[in-house]
């Protein structure tokens, strides 16, 4: 079985929650095992840890890309 | 920062917001499988980049190094305590890469541009620290000279923009003082300058900062410190980081002088991440790509063509000695890699002989080419007079009765040794250089005595500064020595003669 942690910002909504779990399921397997966590240090969005496998959608790590794209010339 | 200056401020905001899209960061966690000594393991992370920076956690920041199917053995550029077994590890996707710009002038960085002066520091752009070095059709031969304001090495030795040339000697010979006299030299030139302090002791660096600042050379240099106390990481990269900072200005267009001191120091480091790494040791324990550490480091200096903006880059790189041996493995690479070298001896530099420049095995691979032809005019000869002396003197030992021509042979080379003799942190002007060695051609300093010469010296670079104005306004305005201010100079000196 593997492990899929998700973490938010705040408390995520049971219905948000599982819709996501619902989504990674069917893209990776039915043979995860969901916990969840809340760090605010990530501001906003979720962060999805498969078995050491990151998708970072939060709202720290897009303003951290805005701002590098923004100093861009 | 031009183009903002240019448009709307905020309709380039708005323009680059737009263009900004969002999408998830996708990145695998690796962990880490055995840490010491600044050096780690990482399993559980592939596909990664050589040279890539890795973020562990606790934000330590480290670089790829060797990269397996799996992992990767990777170096950390801050303390290895924060580091432990189990650790998770993530590929940043960007290499090392350096702050650079104007801004950096006149700071001291560490090699991944933090500001180690304690002041604010906002960084205009970055480059990475390894970058490929330009390629032949990039490049034009060496021609204009860089003048380092010391006399016996901008007659004999000359150094051209955009050469590599080597200061080389056994420890406490003065080959920091070369480089930062150099360094001192180029104020009000339009030369920019980058000093890179490779596992100096950190009172040694800030004494260079210090002598620096007092010669008012700071306002055109950047300095880059990794000190003995920084990880053999950071004194990896730092010579690195420092050419990134110097090729900025050179792409600029600028000519750019950058002091490396000193590799040797940058082999060890380099010896001690390939033992940790488990790299097989090869002669002298270094690792087998040490030559090529050093020269895709040197061959990024370069006289670049007018298409590519005619900018130089020359570097000073320094290596350390060990009882005179030049023939030890890092000074040959060396000395095989750069285009001459200034060869600093220890039995010259306690007898007195200060820069202690071993004229015989000193050797500039540009040559004339970067000579002003006032300087060609004058310093034609000194090399074929220093080494007849120096033959003479030995013979002259054994007797004390010579004949008129002899005496006459070895008071006139006395003279030059003595003219080379030069002050810490006081570089000549050009126009100084040549009529000193005008008047030394005149015999001006024949017979003066050791003991005397200072004075001598002192009274004559005053007289020169008084009585010839003028001449050295010429000679430094147009790098020549014409025949009537020769003879000017020439007949002012010998009513120099006559006071004295």
């Amino acid at each position: 079985m593997r492990k899929c942690t998700v973490t938010a910002a705040s408390n995520m909504s049971g219905e948000t929650y599982e819709y996501l779990c619902d989504k990674v399921r069917r893209k990776f397997g039915d043979d995860i095992a969901f916990t969840r966590i809340t760090d605010d240090a990530i501001v906003g969005g979720f962060v999805l840890d498969l078995n050491g496998h990151i998708f970072d959608l939060s709202l720290a790590t897009q303003l951290k890309a805005m701002g590098k794209h923004l100093r861009e010339e | 920062m031009r183009q903002v200056s240019e448009l709307n401020i905020s309709a380039f905001l708005k323009q680059k917001i737009e263009d900004f899209s969002v999408a998830p960061v996708e990145f695998v966690r690796g962990t880490v499988t055995t840490s010491g000594d600044g050096v780690v393991r990482v399993k559980d992370l592939p596909r990664r980049l050589y040279g890539e920076l890795l973020e562990f956690d606790g934000g330590v920041m480290g670089m790829a190094l060797d990269l397996d199917e799996n992992g990767a053995g990777a170096v950390l550029f801050d303390s290895a305590d924060e580091v432990k077994v189990g650790d998770g590890v993530r590929g940043t996707g960007a290499v090392a890469e350096i702050p650079v710009g104007n801004n950096v002038l006149g700071r001291v960085l560490d090699p991944i541009g933090r500001a180690l002066d304690g002041a604010p520091f906002e960084p205009e752009r970055y480059y990475p620290v390894e970058r490929p070095a330009p390629t032949v059709t990039d490049r034009r031969p060496v021609d204009k000279p860089m003048q380092t304001g010391i006399l016996a090495i901008d007659s004999m030795i000359p150094i051209g923009r955009g050469q590599r040339e080597l200061i080389i000697g056994d420890r406490q010979t003065g080959k920091t003082t070369i480089a930062v006299d150099s360094i001192l030299n180029q104020k009000e030139t339009g030369v920019i300058c980058v000093y890179c302090a490779i596992g100096q002791k950190a009172s040694t660096v800030a004494q260079v900062i210090k002598t620096l600042e007092n010669g008012g050379a700071m306002a055109y240099t950047a300095v880059v410190a990794a000190t003995a106390s920084d990880s053999p990481a950071m004194q990896y990269l730092a010579p690195y980081s420092a050419c990134s900072i110097a090729e900025y200005f050179m792409e600029q267009g600028r000519d750019v002088l950058i002091v490396y001191d000193d590799l040797s120091k940058h082999a060890v480091a380099y010896r001690t991440i390939s033992l940790l790494l488990h790299r097989p040791p090869g002669r002298e324990a270094y690792p087998g790509d040490v030559f090529y550490l050093h020269s895709r480091l040197l061959e990024r200096s370069a006289c670049l063509s007018r298409g590519r903006g005619g900018g130089s880059l020359t570097a000073l790189p320094i290596v350390e000695t060990m009882e005179n041996n030049i023939s030890a493995f890092i000074p040959t690479n060396v000395i095989s890699i750069t285009d001459g070298q200034i060869y600093l001896e220890s039995e010259l530099f306690h007898s007195g002989v200060r820069p202690a420049v071993n004229t015989g095995l000193s050797v500039s691979r540009v040559g004339r080419a970067a000579q002003t032809n006032a300087m060609k005019k004058v310093s034609g000869t000194l090399r074929i007079d220093l080494s007849q002396y120096r033959e003479m003197a030995v013979f002259a030992r054994f007797g004390s009765d010579v004949d008129p021509a002899t005496k006459k042979l070895l008071d006139k080379g006395e003279g030059l040794v003595n003219l080379f003799k030069q002050g810490k942190s006081s570089p000549y002007p050009l126009s100084r250089q040549v009529l000193l060695l005008l008047a030394y051609s005149q015999d001006m300093f024949t017979g003066v005595g050791e003991k005397a010469f200072p004075a001598y010296l002192a009274r004559f670079l005053a007289f020169l500064s008084e009585q010839c104005a003028d001449l050295c306004e010429v000679i430094d305005e147009t790098g020549d020595l014409p025949d009537d201010v020769k003879t000017k100079a020439e007949e002012r000196f010998k009513a120099f003669g006559r006071q004295a």
